[in-house]
């Protein structure tokens, strides 16, 4: 929907396009339905997948583990009705639509970001399966996705698909102000170098911290969300959301990808000063929308409260 | 109406984001509107959190039509070419550490096509080893009939089968992380660990393994290139791409399988063992 990215002035054709392909009304959500709106509060919905996979129909009823689970074409309908009951909502992706189907063989990402777009994803990011058909295999396809890849640390300068995607996103839904910027993982010994080209990774718990850091301090957003590819924890010391969750200040959410965790709940965790972060990664294959729901008040009170109510993924 | 790094444009302004309209007009008044709107923004903060993970489960909901309509001819396409039954499988195949019927079968359809490969271009070698990673199997293969596209889901990368030859030392190496990680796919090796994963047996092709002979090794591209961590690739003295997919590779001795009569039926065989 409406969003402002961080793209440098000297950009690029795409971006105008979007700017001047303002539409018409898509802005305003419908009446609220909002009762919390009687009391000055406000309710910012965020719904996620990741891993998605091209995982547009369930898994077969013949598989062993996921059967009749899954999909798109159906979680679409879930997104449907609570649109319908909420004002406000963010539907976000960390990463790996790419790969896992036919319809990605076939149809490269054509298809799976033509079926997002049709959902109203309102952003993604890089995984490392996106680098599967290489840099020329997302340059082909990018066009297709009616929704931005926010990317805040691989620099692309030296490739062909310089500014092709947003560093930060920032968002603006009934009046709560909402930054989004993207981490993707180290492409070295994951991808085949001739796939990532002259990519290069950045670390990403500097570059969390710098996007934050802005986010909220210097573009004032109410919210900081990342959208992670870094996968949600490691035996090994490798980065991960649970260790770059505890080494950020202003993130108040990382919607993570890449491990195919199933969380019966997200994960609240403390950030570096001591306060609430929440973590969550919802399966793969869109087998589980991740649903979480910020209630904003007015004043500058930092309430503790908080209401988890969980249905379990039933693996 | 670019974006300028300056807070009062930024605040009273809301770029809407579509692929589809173009009606330039009614964006003056709708950014009009948010100027009204968010000119006398307070700051917010959380008060409260509500979260929720929902199984998108056969039962919850049904498909929704639009993407139905989207995807119907992409699908009508596809379908002709993915239900082809390529064999039939006397039981399911899924894959465990530290053998697995699954990785067993899809590593000996490596070597088998790596041996003939060599034969068919007069080589003067054959592969030793082959070596299917255990991440890169993506799907059981279900009793029965394995269509077409069960194969894409099984190995949906676009990988080509690649020759290395490795010295004994760089075999070793190479075998030691392979032990440690305990269970991918390999044909032609018979490996023993031991509960730390370090190798206690070791024989190729039936024989001992010697260190100062040179291995021909079978693999796909994404590990020669050192994906998972394999950088001892990099020493192999020779690097040959066939050019050929792996997938495409399986189809075709499936097909010549199931014209055969032959069904898919595999016994473990012991080829990686604890001690």
């Amino acid at each position: 929907m409406n969003w402002t990215g961080g793209f440098t002035m000297s950009n690029r054709r795409k971006f105008i396009q979007q700017l001047t392909a303002a539409s018409f009304g898509l802005g305003l959500t419908g009446k609220s339905i909002d009762l919390l709106a009687d009391e000055g509060l406000k309710t910012l919905t965020i719904l996620h997948t990741n891993d998605v996979h091209c995982h547009i129909d369930p898994f077969p009823e013949n598989h062993s583990f996921f059967k009749g689970r899954g999909g798109l074409a159906r979680m679409s309908s879930l997104v449907t009705r609570i649109r319908r009951e909420q004002s406000n909502v963010l539907l976000l992706d960390a990463g790996d639509m790419f790969q896992g189907t036919p319809y990605f063989n076939y149809y490269k990402g054509e298809l799976i970001l033509k079926v997002m777009t049709e959902m109203g994803y309102d952003a993604s990011t890089l995984g490392n399966h996106e680098f599967d058909n290489g840099l020329k295999g997302i340059a082909d396809v990018i066009d297709y996705a009616g929704f931005p890849l926010v990317c805040s640390n691989y620099d692309f300068s030296n490739t062909p698909l310089v500014n092709t995607f947003p560093d930060y996103l920032i968002f603006r839904k009934d009046g709560i102000k909402v930054g989004i910027y993207g981490l993707g993982i180290e492409l070295d010994g994951l991808v085949s170098q001739s796939n990532y080209g002259d990519a290069v990774y950045l670390d990403p718990v500097k570059v969390a911290q710098e996007k934050e850091a802005y986010l909220k301090n210097e573009r004032g957003c109410d919210l900081v969300i990342c959208l992670s590819h870094l996968g949600l924890e490691y035996k090994e010391a490798k980065i991960s959301d649970k260790l770059l969750a505890k080494q950020t200040h202003f993130t108040d959410l990382i919607i993570g990808g890449h491990t195919h965790s199933f969380l019966d709940a997200p994960l609240e965790l403390k950030n570096a000063d001591g306060n609430r972060i929440v973590v969550n990664q919802a399966g793969w294959g869109g087998m589980v929308l991740g649903r979480i729901d910020f209630i904003f008040d007015r004043t500058k009170k930092q309430a503790a409260g908080l209401v988890a109510q969980n249905i379990p993924t039933s693996l | 109406m670019f974006i300028r790094n300056n807070k009062n444009v930024i605040g009273n302004k809301a770029i809407f984001y579509s692929g589809k309209i173009k009606r330039m007009r009614y964006s003056f008044i709708l950014i009009m509107l948010l100027i009204i709107s968010f000119s006398c923004k307070t700051p917010l903060s959380v008060s409260s959190v509500e979260m929720d993970n929902i199984s998108n489960q056969p039962s919850s909901f049904s498909d929704d039509s639009a993407i139905v309509r989207l995807v119907a001819p992409y699908r009508q396409s596809l379908e002709e070419d993915m239900s082809e039954v390529l064999a039939i499988s006397s039981e399911e195949l899924s894959k465990a550490k530290p053998e697995s019927k699954l990785s067993n079968f899809v590593a000996d359809l490596l070597m088998n096509s790596g041996k003939s490969y060599c034969r068919m271009n007069n080589k003067a070698f054959s592969p030793d080893m082959a070596f299917v990673n255990y991440g890169g199997l993506r799907t059981s293969l279900p009793r029965g009939e394995v269509t077409v596209g069960k194969i894409y889901e099984l190995m949906p990368f676009e990988n080509e089968m690649v020759l290395l030859k490795l010295p004994g030392a760089t075999m070793m190496k190479f075998l030691k992380l392979v032990a440690a990680r305990g269970g991918d796919g390999i044909a032609g090796v018979k490996l023993g660990i031991q509960a730390d994963g370090s190798i206690s047996s070791l024989q190729i092709g039936g024989r001992t393994f010697n260190e100062a002979q040179d291995y021909w090794l079978v693999t796909n591209d994404y590990i020669a290139g050192g994906g998972d961590a394999m950088t001892m690739l990099a020493e192999a003295t020779e690097y040959l791409g066939t050019g050929l997919r792996i997938r495409d590779l399986i189809i075709d001795s499936l097909k010549q399988n199931y014209k055969d009569g032959k069904r898919i039926r595999i016994e473990l065989d012991g080829r990686f063992y604890y001690e």
